[in-house]
């Protein structure tokens, strides 16, 4: 463990600001997929044809083989990997007993027309389980050469579940994710710390998501006429076809994933967010000089919206479009313009939750009720928190695209971390989740709800499928990283915090970091090493906590015994020494001892403020580095001491425990009498319903 | 029907002691689980500086921190604690109509009221048991039923893509077990009051008397009884609003304030279950004016009386 530095100690660092950088206008785009698929809604099958062109991005390697995902198989049978890790359940739905999904390669050749099927093979990287076929390889007859390209003809057949993990129908409605073969990622050596260039293609995984190529998207989609469609990217024409079906194009570039839903039931809703109008000058100029920025380098742009929403939940379209206006401005001006024309927001049929909640380039699921129409549901902001939280992933994993399988929360922990920030800057710190019948919960009773006391067994860095036991992924994922991310705010400030997530944004914009590349941009921007807080916070599985051991205040008392002085040896007995006492008393000249001792109960070290009010006194500070597992404070003053706080302006979000961080010499009766008399209440009224029945 | 509302309301105003007792008796028995939770509460709470903030609202941060990390067996007392308590509140509710059932059939009696609601709560304590017993056993089997009834018929429902629908289908399977449930209940009261009218000993007769006594009446019995729960139903909202739009209670006076309206609202809803219960006894009395008695078959005096038959040579008696 690394020394931690005095100065880090305080939370008014001087933040180097680092050098402004402009955002990258394009992706460097290693791949063009153009796709033109047919649904059968009978058969719920995809037909497809893709032509695929993928650019060899290394400047030493010759390539040989293609590595892809395929991803449906996942739902093939209950002997993938993907179905062993689950038990067949995810995010709390089951998968259906007639709801099996798969993806066939029917044919695969070069442009130049020679079959590549033969040399097809499914292969286990990660688990070495023969059964998954997730993953399969390629043979080029010809390697491709450092920057060299090849174009590939497939044609596949994809049958989608019934909706599970993220795709599938229901009835007639479809989410279609994950659902073309899709190259994994040519790694060469150099990125992300590779010593030697090679694919980086995992299979799927229960608690993985995706990784992938930036590149280029044109898709055609045909669907039975009455079918209403959504896609990534942007509707590039439609034609109504001979046989009663009609085809909507879309073309996006610069993306890595595209997905599309169909439904015949959809109501659509459309809004434009409007750069001028729903920012202020005075938010350009608060943001600009937060991020030490002109007011022309955070301007937005303008994006269309699309809400694609259920019939019994069209009042709530305006719920949707707000929520989405918020993430484009706030996402947009902390981390740079959303650079896309478009965004699309589904809501999922009813019983098929198991597709909310989840990103894709310019097209997220959201998720809501029926219920929430009507108050006091409509006091709950579970739709607000989805989407704005699915729409704070296209900054994250749509356009800073880390490894989601090696390194889950450089997404979900940063977007997690992004919408509890997004939800207070639109809704207001306190009620974020919900106001309801006079309660209310914010973004911040929920980090606290979520930092797990007992989670001492992973690493926050670990690949997503190695979590024990793995239902832990959402914790170690989502939740401590995002407390990580407060914590660190809370020692280096909300200014040079907004300069560290900006920068990280505009450097890896549509780049592919790792964690230290994030650690990094950290430690330039403060000026700081912080790898002593990431080794441990990150990269190691203990928890934070600070306590109170002990407090104490009491007079101070004339000492007995024998004493010598310049003037001679004295003696004081314990006669002269109450008189003395009652004499300081008297004369309002008592002094009182007061001895504090902190503790450190959990591993991590991390430097803490503790605060002290003396009787008639303003708090006084003082600090401990957290070396050692105990600090003694001792004072010998005029005045009680009233009580002693650890971290009293919470920047520790990572604390697992606050109540055990204060300590009052007087105890306060009122919050436990508040509280039981309700619970007193509650137990009187069941016991009358009880005894009167 | 109006009638008896009313003379449940007077029977009710007139014998105050029994809500008093009532209202105590279930207060006590609810400081039973409250006072440790209290003494642990306080001990985190008011020594912990964080502890202020559920004096501005509901913190689930420190609720949490209290129920994770600041004694975590304190969760498992309490429910032990509440559990124990609900069973005895249970119990002593036999007890409680037993002497509601006696005070307000005892009006001309001069002795004190304790004497009489305990001798009512004694005299009728293992019959009404019994019957509750037996109302319990009824309205859990009819309630499976209707449950199960309900869930068959509003499957179309459940499986069509009309959301609303799931709803609809719940709201009218949980309405329909209730509705269920409660004739159990409304039956039990009313098998009660004739137990006390004429001190019957067949349980299972009486049960299945009050039974047919309410399905033969169910509009004027549910009338009544939908009276009486929308007064609760009120006490309730207005509880809520107040909790929902007072600010918190972070001061004493506050404080003061919450727990005297708490348990004005306690004490109207024992107020309210008392005058109920008096509403029907009067509504039993106006629609029975005489109760049939139980009888208990004996020989017909019309049928000859069978010869004795001749002794055996054993047992004739020896001269």
């Amino acid at each position: 463990m690394r020394r931690v530095r005095p100065a880090v100690l305080l939370a008014f660092l001087v933040a180097v600001p680092a050098a402004a950088q402009s955002l990258p206008e394009a992706s460097d785009r290693v791949v063009d997929y153009r796709i033109s698929v047919a649904l059968d809604p009978v058969t719920h099958k995809l037909t497809g044809r893709e032509t695929l062109t993928w650019r060899n991005p290394s400047a030493t390697d010759a390539v040989s083989e293609l590595q892809f995902h395929l991803y449906l198989n996942a739902f093939k049978n209950t002997k993938s990997t993907f179905m062993k890790e689950s038990g067949g359940q995810l995010r709390g739905v089951d998968m259906a007993a007639d709801g099996w999904g798969w993806i066939d390669i029917t044919s695969i050749a070069t442009s130049s027309g020679e079959d590549l099927k033969p040399t097809l093979a499914f292969i286990q990287p990660d688990d070495g389980n023969r059964d998954d076929q997730t993953v399969a390889v390629v043979a080029l007859p010809e390697a491709v050469l450092p920057g060299g390209s090849v174009t590939l003809e497939i044609a596949f057949v994809s049958k989608l579940p019934r909706v599970f993990a993220r795709t599938g129908y229901e009835d007639d409605f479809y989410l279609v994710g994950q659902w073309f073969p899709k190259l994994g990622v040519y790694e060469p050596a150099g990125m992300r710390g590779r010593e030697t260039g090679g694919w980086n293609c995992h299979q799927f995984h229960a608690s993985s998501e995706f990784y992938a190529d930036f590149g280029t998207y044109a898709v055609e989609i045909t669907v039975p006429a009455g079918y209403v469609v959504g896609a990534t990217g942007e509707r590039t024409g439609e034609r109504a076809n001979a046989n009663g079906t009609k085809t909507y194009t879309y073309a996006q570039a610069d993306i890595h994933d595209f997905a599309w839903t169909a439904d015949p039931d959809y109501v659509v809703a459309k809004a434009k967010f409007s750069a001028t109008e729903d920012v202020t000058p005075a938010e350009y100029g608060r943001i600009a000089k937060l991020l030490g920025r002109t007011v022309d380098e955070v301007r937005l742009a303008d994006v269309d919206i699309t809400v694609l929403l259920q019939p019994s939940r069209r009042q709530q379209a305006q719920r949707h479009i707000d929520a989405a206006k918020a993430g484009l401005k706030w996402y947009g001006l902390w981390y740079g313009r959303y650079p896309y024309k478009t965004l699309t927001v589904v809501d999922p049929a009813p019983g098929a939750a198991g597709a909310g909640g989840m990103e894709y380039p310019t097209f997220i699921t959201a998720g809501s009720a029926w219920l929430f129409n009507y108050w006091p549901f409509d006091r709950i902001r579970a739709v607000e928190e989805v989407t704005v939280h699915e729409f704070g992933h296209q900054f994250w994993y749509g356009m800073v695209a880390n490894n989601e399988f090696e390194e889950a929360w450089l997404d979900e922990g940063l977007t997690t971390y992004s919408t509890g920030k997004a939800m207070v800057a639109a809704y207001g710190p306190d009620a974020t989740i919900m106001e309801f019948l006079g309660l209310t919960m914010g973004d911040r009773d929920v980090s606290r709800a979520s930092n797990d006391p007992a989670a001492r067994y992973n690493r926050v860095l670990a690949k997503a499928w190695d979590y024990t036991p793995p239902g832990d992924y959402g914790f170690y994922s989502y939740y401590k990283p995002s407390l990580v991310l407060g914590t660190l705010e809370g020692y280096i400030g909300e200014q040079a915090m907004a300069r560290v997530m900006r920068t990280y944004h505009e450097r890896w914009r549509f780049g592919h970091p790792r964690s230290e590349d994030f650690f990094a941009v950290v430690n330039e921007v403060t000026g700081q090493d912080w790898g002593w807080y990431f080794d441990q916070v990150i990269r190691g599985t203990d928890v934070v906590d600070y306590d109170i051991g002990s407090a104490r205040t009491r007079a101070a008392r004339t000492g007995l015994g024998v004493f010598d002085s310049p003037g001679g040896r004295t003696t004081v007995s314990e006669k002269d020494a109450a008189a003395k006492d009652d004499d300081a008393s008297r004369a309002g000249k008592q002094r009182y001892e007061s001895v504090v001792v902190v503790r450190r109960s959990g591993g991590v070290r991390l430097p803490v403020v503790v605060a002290f009010k003396f009787e008639g006194k303003p708090v006084e500070r003082e600090t401990w580095d957290g070396r050692g597992t105990t600090k003694t404070f001792r004072f010998e003053r005029p005045e009680k001491l009233e009580w002693v706080e650890i971290d009293p302006d919470r920047r520790i979000a990572l604390d697992v425990n606050w109540l055990n961080n204060g300590r009052r010499l007087e105890p306060d009766a009122r919050p436990a009498a508040s509280w039981t008399s309700r619970w007193l209440f509650l137990i009187h009224n069941l016991f009358v319903t009880l005894g009167l029945l | 029907m109006t009638a008896s509302i009313r003379e449940g309301l007077r029977a009710a105003a007139r014998h105050q002691k029994l809500t008093w007792l009532l209202w105590a008796w279930y207060g006590l028995l609810a400081l039973v689980p409250a006072f440790p939770v209290w003494r642990w509460w306080n001990q985190v709470l008011g020594a912990s500086p964080e502890g202020a903030a559920v004096l501005r609202r509901f913190d689930l941060g420190v609720f949490l921190d209290l129920t994770r990390t600041e004694g975590v067996g304190g969760l498992g007392l309490m429910s032990t604690a509440v559990a124990a308590a609900a069973a005895i509140a249970l119990v002593s509710s036999a007890f409680a109509f037993g002497g509601i059932l006696e005070v307000f059939g005892a009006d001309d009696d001069r002795r004190s009221f304790m004497h009489r609601f305990f001798r009512g709560g004694g005299h009728f304590f293992w019959r009404f048991l019994r019957l509750a017993i037996m109302a319990g056993v009824g309205a859990l089997l009819a309630t499976g039923a209707v449950s199960a009834l309900m869930t068959a018929l509003t499957k179309p429902l459940v499986d069509s893509e009309w959301e609303p629908g799931w709803y609809l289908a719940s709201a009218a399977t949980v309405t329909a077990v209730l509705i269920t449930a409660a004739l159990f209940l409304l039956a039990l009261d009313y098998a009660r009051i004739r137990v006390a009218r004429d001190d019957s000993r067949s349980m299972l007769k009486a049960y299945v008397s009050g039974l047919g006594f309410v399905l033969r009446r169910l509009f004027m019995v549910y009338g009544i009884a939908i009276a009486f729960l929308a007064v609760e139903a009120a006490l309730v909202v207005i509880y809520l609003a107040y909790e929902t739009n007072a600010p918190a209670a972070g001061t004493w006076p506050a404080i003061a304030a919450l727990i005297l309206l708490q348990q004005l609202a306690v004490l109207g809803r024992v107020f309210v279950r008392v005058s109920m219960a008096g509403a029907e006894r009067h509504f039993h009395l106006t629609a029975l004016p005489t109760p049939v008695p139980v009888v208990v078959a004996e020989p017909s005096a019309l049928v000859a009386p069978l010869s004795p038959l001749p002794a055996s040579p054993q047992e004739q008696i020896p001269t």
